[in-house]
């Protein structure tokens, strides 16, 4: 049986803000992100992640972007739900942040549904986990984007939206091909 | 690593060739349709899941999407539901329901025609003889301006069929709550999840 289910690329990167997959193959249905990330720095416990798409190789830094996301904290209960429209990126993701390299990796799966038709606006689910030694206030969190044009999605950028390095993180971008 | 929860099994199973197969894809096409269904499901498969978009042709409000496994209308399903719209997180129950839905925000057509509301749905163990089947699914709309931050939202489903008849489900129906059509371009795959 024909494989359903394909790695496209995988990325190991640190000491960079971002990291890009480009020339996406258009012959699957959707795509799956994983990402595995972690950046050091010692004034907060999270930093915030982003995810940023286009066409043609080519990134769209337009305001062409909205999503919204829920969340828990996991330690005193904590939930809620927040939501921006008319934005440049997907922004609701989250990366742990520590000084060191502790162990603590922040994971990411995002779903592209049917990310390469040229007829509806492209959808992305996402789910998160963060959480650090000291389970202190960073969240596991859920939300939906729409990128707010027809073009299809051939580029995919990661990126860390406080400047700050990632380091010693992976990504992984898989490819599934329905019948 | 062994295939046991739809999205974990997924990310495992592009090294494993044949663990994670297509099984149907169904795109409506013009008019609409009144329902997608998967007919005549193998009964090989771990676990089973569905990817999609969809919209439909409700005009008087958002919508929500559900599906019935093999033809049951009766009242033998429930669900949980955990939502975040932007403003608030908030939680629900709904008990001897008789469907279990898996899109539950799903904009009506007076909002931007190019909206489609997502959805990736996991039915757990699908084949078993003797235990009644769960299902999870998140899902939810975003739309852009277009859209009220209310109306956009984030869904997190668990759903049980809890026919006393306990069996394989075999076809899976996926219908509209409000409107009467799934539109043109709505399109759902579902796959097969193998175990070892």
């Amino acid at each position: 049986m024909a494989q359903t289910y394909e790695v496209i690329e995988s990325k190991t990167f640190s000491a960079v803000t971002s990291v890009t997959f480009t020339s996406i193959p258009q012959t699957y249905t959707d795509l799956v992100l994983i990402v595995n990330s972690l950046a050091y720095y010692a004034s907060t416990t999270y930093l915030t992640g982003a995810i940023r798409v286009g066409a043609s190789n080519t990134l769209d830094t337009a305001s062409n972007y909205t999503d919204t996301m829920s969340y828990s904290d996991g330690v005193t209960g904590n939930s809620g739900s927040t939501r921006s429209g008319s934005t440049t990126d997907f922004r609701y993701l989250e990366i742990p942040a520590t000084p060191t390299d502790a162990g603590v990796r922040g994971s990411w799966i995002c779903h592209f549904l049917n990310y390469s038709n040229s007829t509806t606006y492209k959808s992305i689910l996402f789910q998160t986990s963060a959480i650090n030694t000291a389970n202190s206030t960073i969240s596991m969190r859920m939300g939906i984007g729409s990128h707010i044009t027809t073009d299809v999605i051939n580029t995919i950028q990661v990126k860390n939206n406080d400047s700050t390095n990632f380091y010693s993180s992976t990504a992984t971008l898989y490819g599934i091909k329905a019948a | 690593m062994s295939p046991i929860l739809g999205i974990m099994a997924s990310q495992g199973a592009g090294t494993r060739g044949s663990s994670f197969e297509s099984i149907q894809t169904i795109t409506v096409g013009s008019g609409g349709s009144s329902a997608i269904t998967f007919t005549s499901i193998p009964q090989t498969y771990a676990h089973l899941q569905l990817r999609g978009i969809v919209r439909t042709n409700r005009t008087g409000g958002d919508d929500t999407v559900s599906m019935r496994f093999n033809s049951d209308t009766a009242s033998n399903y429930a669900d949980h539901v955990n939502y975040g719209n932007g403003a608030t997180a908030a939680a629900y129950a709904e008990t001897t329901q008789t469907r279990i839905t898996i899109f539950g925000e799903v904009y009506s057509l007076t909002q931007a025609p190019n909206v489609f509301a997502p959805a990736v749905v996991d039915i757990l163990d699908y084949a078993s003889t003797n235990k009644y089947k769960t299902i999870r699914s998140i899902n939810g709309a975003e739309g852009g301006s277009a859209t009220t931050a209310t109306s956009s939202q984030i869904r997190l489903h668990s759903g049980l069929w809890f026919n006393s008849t306990i069996t394989g489900i075999t076809s899976i129906t996926i219908f509209s709550d409000y409107g009467t059509l799934v539109s043109e371009y709505s399109t759902i795959a579902l796959y097969g999840i193998r175990a070892a």
